[in-house]
């Protein structure tokens, strides 16, 4: 098993080379003079020629294009991402504080998404052909299928503005200062309701069917109808030799959502002023701000990466089938 | 076609089928029969009701006004062809019983008995329509401000349908005009994004070797971005109007559709009749033809769909962070984002944009689940007869 | 008697119309014979293993009919009879071990879990348990294999391991469906053997269904011959193989191929296709493809009635003849 993580690990060095390069070269692509970019927010001030020139050999972008690239390859290596041009703070920084804010919104939707989804799935596929599953089937694709945005605001309509159940954004309320620890903890919670509610919903629905997709597919094979001609109960029967089956593939996807952690929140969190990585990469997009942007999107991309090296390896260890030396996916 | 069976009865038929439905009342079909009729007597209204802006638009340069016209003739010349064409074979096949038995009958038939998905068909259908007819349909100009302290934030009524926004202009015509936007780069990213990952695809798999391997590197380096994430790298690198968005919202999604079609054509390489094809002789760009597009067919049908409701719902959300689409161009998306700071006072700003945009996408993934449906062959059955 | 099926019928419901897969079959099994069930594919014998352990998927179900097994009515015990019936009572093999053993357990787990199941032992016992029924099945070092998981094992192996769980509730029928069609001729020996030896040793009847004329030949001691959901001829298997009587069944022996017969001696077909269920012929369901079809074959199915000591015969045409 260990001989496979290294192996892998070594395969996804080109990888992770392709997209550090991929990110640089993007970046350059940007039409007109990157010190521009720099300038532009603070567009105001009228910056003395000579300065700009000292600015241009700081940054290294007097150096040819290849000097740059490897200056910026060693850079991400050491996670030295540069300095944000609108804030003027190391991007490291700045990235650091917003992933925990990120994080507390994506894994409690995570778990909301793995409980409904999962559960819903099941019963959807042990129930087929009744209303129930029709009902779950059509109403997971709908709310699949609705902009995430738009539910937000509907829901904050409802919830926030019209009943006043909750609040519409920020994450801690105005006397957060003079609440107790469990005050400060509820209160954060409460701030999370819905935007956890929003996320995690949209994610079980997929969840929801993939799971009744998967769990149909196990409960037409060959060896359910022989276990139930052994004469086990049904429950058994599902429980014990589909949902084993069933279950495996579901955990490599958890796997696989590594970067959801950090990146699938953007509009959420611009909706609720959520200070995590998606609020921070969308105003860096508008605020031009390429150090963060490449930052972030180098980061996503990594993680994707590790990610699927994640669910790979869960997946031989949950799979009897795979063997640790030569792992052939199913 | 055959008429040596013909029955006097015949002609009248056809004749009464120039006026669409009627020749399919007359067979017994009240149901297609109503809804031709329906259609046709709305589209000859729409053009009666309309007819300055109808007839006008030939006498202006615009392209999207000359097609709208153009679109509506051909709306009832369709109508009347189909009318036509429709009951012909009806009465050809009124001896025979046999229902359809090739893979692609039995296909439509069970795709028009999933009702959900027909209507999907439909409203999308509707929507598209809707789009291309605006500039003939829309009841005010939506860029035009009108008198902006007397009609700023008006609540639908009869003569706002969705009300105003805070400059005045009428709701439901940016709402057209916004549907043109939305819909057109959904459909144009995923033809873009198709074809180059076809393209791409193709290519890799018949090289095969160091040029697959090479190929299919990139497509690993630019799988390895969220999707969302390398959308709002690249607007953010290049400014975005409509040309570009629909470029990068191509560029974001071919991986997915080249690593399939790979998958696909190097399977069929593999599997054993490709092999007796070849041994009879068969050259390698029918084997292609014959075999790779049925069968390959279904699932991509199925992720077109998907694709386009995805590319839909990229533009929306693009637009709404500010990053897509902007005002005064309207979008959904954009639209959306207008009304989100006044959802007390004006709830209808963002709701009518949101719940067009709801619908579409829902309507895209009924449709795709209904392609699915219909398309997969039941292999249950096989194994146990 | 120990299995007596009456009039049993079963279709599938689906958009294109009513699949009629068992269409009124009756017979007896006693306790301890060998009794074939042959048929091309697309027959519905597979059906009728799963008419009678009542676990026919949806679309499908039971219709009408009755399988009394031991005196009771299977189709219409509460479902708790039902499960015990199923495994203890009633046992199955299938046609491809592999995808009838749950790939993410061991051999060994698979057919404790029965014993627990109908036996009551407790998970030790149940293992050694186990490992014995392993080794009686000719299994080479059963207590290795049982800590295995299906996908290591070969074909024959699997399908050992497949009739080891369903022996593991000491069954007193055992309906073996293809039991030898998906593997090697050397092994296929190897199974009709053991499954002959376990019957020896446990008195255990067999319902033998496969379209292996041969095979079933060899096993049997009565054989039916089924076409289209219905019975067309049952006989002991001497005699339906020496003196077949429906023209089908002579079509079906008449197509095997004999060694040493020679080059000359022409393997007779029977012409035409076996027909889709959904759109099966008037009356006589064979009529288009026999040759002694006539107008009378068109009308009614003809009953399955008897012709000669212990044989019956559903035909028009032949029973005339005696």
């Amino acid at each position: 098993m260990l001989k496979y993580i290294i192996k892998r690990l070594l395969l996804s060095v080109p990888l992770v080379l392709g997209i550090v390069t991929a990110t640089f070269f993007i970046a350059r692509l940007a039409p007109g003079d990157p010190m521009d970019m720099y300038l532009e927010p603070q567009r105001q001030r009228q910056v003395d020629p000579e300065v700009i020139e000292l600015m241009r050999k700081r940054y290294g972008l007097d150096q040819p294009i290849h000097v740059q690239y490897v200056t910026w390859i060693k850079n991400v290596a050491r996670g030295d991402f540069g300095e944000s041009f609108r804030h003027r703070r190391p991007v490291r920084d700045i990235v650091a504080e917003a992933v925990p804010y990120t994080l507390q919104l994506t894994i409690l939707a995570l778990l909301l998404d793995a409980l409904f989804g999962i559960s819903l799935g099941i019963i959807s596929a042990v129930k087929q052909y009744t209303k129930l599953d029709k009902t779950l089937t059509v109403g997971s694709l709908i709310v699949y299928a609705i902009p995430s945005f738009w539910l937000a605001l509907m829901l904050i309509m409802l919830f926030s503005v019209n009943l006043g159940w909750f609040p519409t954004s920020q994450t801690r309320s105005m006397n957060y200062e003079d609440l107790t620890m469990i005050g400060k903890f509820l209160d954060r919670m409460w701030h999370l309701a819905l935007p956890v509610f929003v996320l995690g919903i949209a994610g079980a629905a997929g969840t929801a069917r993939y799971m009744r997709n998967r769990l149909l597919e196990v409960l037409n094979e060959e060896y359910i109808v022989a276990a139930r001609a052994r004469g086990f109960r049904e429950r058994t029967v599902i429980v014990k030799h589909a949902l084993r089956n069933a279950l495996i593939p579901i955990v490599t996807i958890y796997g696989m959502s590594l970067p959801f952690l950090l990146g699938g929140a953007t509009i959420i969190e611009t909706i609720f002023a959520w200070p995590g990585m998606g609020r921070l990469t969308v105003a860096a997009v508008g605020g031009r701000d390429y150090p963060i942007i490449m930052a972030t999107t180098t980061i996503a991309a990594l993680l994707t990466v590790f990610g699927n090296l994640l669910a790979d390896v869960t997946y031989a260890a949950v799979d009897p089938r795979v063997s640790y030396d030569a792992p052939r996916k199913r | 076609m055959r008429r040596e069976n013909a029955e006097p009865r015949r002609s009248p038929h056809r004749l009464r089928a120039l006026i669409p439905g009627l020749g399919h009342l007359a067979l017994g079909h009240t149901g297609r029969g109503v809804r031709l009729m329906l259609f046709s007597v709305a589209t000859i209204f729409l053009v009666v009701w309309r007819w300055d802006r109808f007839i006008g638009a030939f006498s202006t340069p615009f392209l999207d006004r000359w097609l709208a016209s153009i679109f509506l003739i051909l709306m009832l010349a369709g109508v009347i062809w189909y009318s036509l064409r429709d009951v012909g074979r009806i009465q050809q096949s009124a001896g025979e019983e046999r229902r359809g038995k090739s893979p692609w009958a039995v296909a439509m038939r069970r795709f028009r008995e999933n009702r959900l998905a027909v209507y999907s068909i439909y409203i999308i259908i509707l929507f598209y329509a809707l789009a291309i007819l605006a500039p003939i349909l829309t009841p005010y100009d939506p860029a035009a401000i009108p008198d902006v302290m007397a009609n700023r934030y008006l609540p639908p009524s009869g003569d706002h349908l969705f009300g105003t926004d805070e400059f005045g202009r009428d709701l439901f015509s940016r709402a057209l005009y916004g549907a043109r936007v939305s819909l057109s780069i959904g459909l144009l990213a995923m033809i873009i994004a198709k074809t180059i990952g076809t393209l791409y695809g193709s290519v890799a798999a018949y090289f095969g070797g160091t040029v697959d391997n090479v190929l299919m590197r990139i497509v690993d380096v630019w799988i390895a971005f969220p999707t969302f994430y390398l959308m709002l790298m690249l607007v953010g690198v290049f400014e975005a109007n409509i040309v570009v968005l629909v470029l990068i919202l191509g560029l974001t999604a071919w991986p997915g559709t080249a690593r399939f079609i790979r998958g696909e054509i190097l399977s069929l390489k593999n599997q054993a009749f490709t092999e007796s094809a070849r041994a009879i002789g068969l050259p390698a760009h029918l084997i292609i033809v014959r075999h790779l597009i049925p069968s390959a067919l279904s699932p991509v049908l199925v992720t077109a769909a998907l694709a386009v409701a995805g590319m839909i719902g990229a533009e929306a959300g693009l637009s709404y962070l500010g990053l897509g689409i902007r005002p005064p161009t309207p979008s959904w998306g954009n639209m959306v984002a207008a009304g989100k700071d006044n959802l007390l006072n004006a709830w209808w700003v963002a709701f009518f944009p949101g719940g067009l945009l709801t619908l579409t996408l829902i309507s895209f993934s009924l449709l795709a689940d209904g392609l699915r449906d219909a398309l997969d062959p039941k292999a249950l059955m096989q194994k146990y007869v | 008697m120990l299995l007596s099926v009456r009039d049993l019928r079963s279709a599938f419901f689906l958009d294109e119309g009513e699949l009629w897969a068992v269409d009124g079959i009756s017979f007896d099994v006693e306790a301890g014979e060998t009794v074939g069930l042959v048929g091309e594919s697309g027959c519905g014998k597979t059906i009728v293993a799963l008419s009678i352990l009542d676990l026919i998927p949806h679309p499908g179900r039971v219709v009408s009919g009755r399988v009394l097994f031991e005196g009771r009515d299977l189709l219409r015990l509460p479902p708790e009879e039902m499960r015990r019936v199923r495994g203890a009572g009633i046992g199955i093999i299938f046609q491809e071990a592999a995808a009838a053993l749950n790939p993410v357990y061991r051999i060994g787990n698979q057919i404790a879990d029965v014993i627990r199941l109908h036996r009551g032992l407790a998970r030790r016992d149940a293992w050694s348990e186990a490992v014995k029924v392993l080794a009686a099945m000719g299994i080479p070092e059963p207590e290795k294999r049982a800590r295995s998981y299906p996908f290591e094992l070969s074909g024959g192996m699997k399908q050992r391991a497949m009739i080891a769980i369903a022996m593991a509730g000491r069954p007193k029928l055992l309906i073996a469906d293809e039991p030898t069609t998906a593997l090697d001729l050397t092994v296929q020996a190897e199974i009709s053997d053991l499954l002959r030896q376990i019957q020896d040793e446990y008195r255990m009847a067999i319902l033998i269904i496969s379209h292996d004329l041969e095979l079933v030949a060899d096993m049997a001691d009565r054989t039916m011959v089924m076409y289209t959901g219905r019975l067309v001829e049952t006989a002991d298997t001497k005699e339906l193989v020496g003196e077949p009587m429906h023209p089908y069944t002579q079509g079906l022996i008449g197509a095997i191929p004999v060694l040493g017969a020679g080059s000359e001696t022409p393997l007779e077909g029977i012409p035409g296709a076996v027909p889709d269920l959904l759109d099966l012929p008037s009356g006589c369901t064979f009529h288009p493809r026999c040759r002694l079809a006539d107008d009378e074959c068109k009308l009614e199915p003809p009953p399955l009635d008897d012709a000669a000591h212990r044989h019956q015969c559903a035909c028009y045409k032949v029973r005339v003849q005696t």
